[in-house]
């Protein structure tokens, strides 16, 4: 199940590098983007990609492919999940003076690179399965510019279970259903009285609910100040809603995937209530995202981009996956 | 001649067919479409099918669901390629039926059947894969070309793939366009194959970047002065498998079930009686089976269909 759930990190890499390429990504204005950055957000995906290559030609074939067939719709969607959470992220550390950010089950995940530049007060850690951070360190250590703009060497300096151990940028190796590990980790390499900024993306989804629960709720009692930023399918609560059941049985006859809680949290209510300790919490479909963090300009940008002939289908995969925001 | 009933089985199965037999069923088909005009007349009964998306196995189900081209006649609102694993089969099949039966079925070209459209949303790609090259892709969309625009059933139902144009606001207008290429960026050929209804006041811009957005007020309007009683068109998924808007004045009919094998949508047939009463027929996606519960032809699983 680990390697299977490791996996899907190739698919959303593959859909990050997809939007890239045809330019629905960067979003200069809502990834708040300076140009040499923009230019540059672009460059270190591509530098990821040949990397990748050197270390996985199986999974850069897998990447490459999927990256030449990806429909508008799903492009539309990755647009949406990385401009959703950027934002947030980027709400957050423009209010508050020192911040870490802790991306759990990071995968590939470059988005610490440009967060590292535009705040010098932040540091950052990328949490994710073994497997996943070691591929991850090798190709960061191994491609020139990926290297020097995070000042690493070239070398494995640092030893397990930390691979990264920069002042300001951590790559660990943990499986974040052992909570004592986690806890241990979390402890040597973030502060508790710092506010915090947790980013779960699509990693809760292949959680079962007892691991899922005490992840959220250890996380939040260690630190005094945080937001938790989650990304993830839900089922659908509508009477005749059937795409939680077919995305289950899809996954499960496609590549032997599960989602344990897809139909338990199926709404965004009751996705959300699983952090009704914070004080504040909100939580949209990301058809909601669409309709009103997205302004007309920015519209017309996509729509200049490829023509989008799905809007309806849009709206029923949009309305699938959420965003939740738990400020405490 | 070519043996129809003959390809006819094998496409049913979903078998390969060599690229030359492809081009010999291309060139009769084109030769066939050519002597119709842009809007065709068609008589009741009729059975009117929305989008199908290469979803071969639910084409089969329809055609079985509503009686078979051997004994009902059909109009297909277009959208036959893309999205689909099996998008040239489910065309050429519909092809093969034009071919064998050419008054029991009308094809009306959809926005997807278009060079540029097909070439963003899988037919090509499908195209090449299957044969290696993009020849058989080529012969299709010369058949595009051809298809008709739309069509008339006993001079009172106006059947389209997505709707109105504000440059041209009578049937016999439509007639008059050259219609033997691929589809504009605007005007009026494609904003029929574009424009979706929508409760707006008057013709708005469209949110897919193309055609427009018509409402009740134009709806009404172009009914009263071409003396139809219903505009019959596809383009949108309906969860529901159609939907009827302004009073009953239009509808759109979606005829691919669980489209793109996850939206979990039902599908629906419009059959058309001599006195014009409508009967909607509603099916769901099933994996077409043989006589010993096999599946006829596999379904295939994309890898990018969701955000993981």
């Amino acid at each position: 199940m680990e390697r299977i759930i490791q996996q899907t990190d190739f698919d959303a890499l593959s859909c990050k590098l997809a939007a890239i390429s045809v330019g629905y990504l960067p979003s200069s204005s809502l990834q708040r983007l300076p140009v040499d950055l923009t230019r540059k957000y672009v460059q270190w995906h591509r530098d990821y990609l040949l990397s990748l290559k050197k270390f996985s030609r199986r999974a850069f074939g897998k990447v490459d492919k999927a990256i030449r067939l990806s429909f508008p719709v799903m492009n539309y969607g990755t647009y949406l999940r990385t401009i959703g959470i950027d934002t947030a992220i980027l709400d957050f550390l423009n209010a508050n003076e020192q911040v870490q950010v802790v991306n759990m089950g990071c995968g590939s995940d470059l988005r610490m690179l440009p967060l590292l530049q535009m705040f010098p007060h932040l540091t950052y850690v990328d949490i994710d399965y073994n497997d996943s951070v070691q591929l991850k360190n090798k190709i960061l250590r191994e491609n020139e510019n990926l290297r020097s703009t995070l000042e690493l060497s070239g070398e494995d300096a640092t030893e397990l279970p930390v691979l990264i151990d920069h002042k300001r940028y951590k790559l660990i190796a943990c499986d974040l259903n052992d909570i004592t590990e986690t806890t241990r980790l979390l402890d040597t390499c973030t502060n508790r009285d710092v506010p915090t900024v947790i980013i779960s993306e699509c990693l809760l989804c292949y959680m079962h609910e007892t691991e899922s629960q005490s992840l959220i709720s250890t996380v939040m009692t260690k630190y005094t100040h945080g937001l938790w930023i989650s990304y993830d399918p839900i089922g659908g609560s509508q009477p005749n809603d059937r795409f939680g059941t077919i995305m289950q049985s899809n996954l499960k006859e496609s590549r032997n995937l599960e989602m344990p809680t897809l139909m338990i949290y199926n709404s965004k209510e009751k996705y959300a209530s699983r952090w009704s300790i914070a004080p504040n919490v909100i939580v949209n479909d990301m058809w909601e995202v669409y309709n009103t963090q997205v302004p007309e300009y920015e519209r017309l940008r996509l729509r200049s981009l490829q023509f989008l002939d799905e809007l309806e289908e849009l709206k029923v995969m949009q309305t699938h996956y959420i965003l939740m925001k738990a400020q405490w | 001649m070519m043996d129809l009933d003959k390809i006819i089985a094998s496409l049913r199965e979903g078998k390969h067919i060599p690229e030359e037999t492809v081009f010999r069923l291309c060139l009769n088909s084109q030769e066939l479409l050519m002597n119709e005009g842009n809007v065709t007349q068609v008589d009741t009964p009729v059975t009117i099918c929305g989008d199908i998306h290469g979803q071969l196995h639910d084409l089969l189900t329809l055609f079985e669901k509503s009686g078979g081209v051997e004994k009902t006649r059909y109009i297909f609102l277009g959208d036959f390629v893309d999205r689909g694993f099996y998008s040239l089969e489910s065309f050429l099949l519909l092809l093969c039926y034009k071919l064998r039966y050419p008054d029991r079925i009308t094809l009306i070209r959809g926005n997807h059947e278009t060079r540029q459209i097909t070439k963003v949303y899988g037919f090509y790609d499908e195209v090449v894969r299957k044969y290696g090259n993009s020849n058989v892709w080529r012969y299709c969309c010369e058949v595009f070309d051809y298809l008709s625009l739309g069509a008339i059933i006993n001079n009172t139902i106006f059947c389209v793939h997505g709707g109105l144009s504000p440059d041209m606001t009578t049937v016999d207008e439509i007639r008059t366009i050259d219609r033997k290429q691929e589809v504009p960026h605007e005007g009026a050929m494609c904003d029929l194959l574009w424009s979706d209804p929508e409760d707006v006041d008057t013709w708005s811009l469209s949110p897919r970047g193309a055609g427009f957005l018509f409402g009740k007020r134009e709806v009404d309007q172009f009914l009263e002065k071409n003396n139809v009683e219903l505009i019959a068109r596809a383009h949108q998924l309906v969860m529901e498998g159609y939907k009827e808007m302004f009073d009953g004045g239009l509808v759109t009919v979606w005829s691919a079930p669980n489209y793109c094998y996850r939206c979990g949508n039902v599908a629906a047939v419009l059959k058309i009686d001599d006195e014009l009463n409508r009967e909607y027929t509603i099916f769901e996606a099933v994996q077409a089976q043989n006589e010993v519960g096999n599946a006829i032809i596999p379904t295939k699983k994309s890898q990018m269909d969701y955000f993981l």
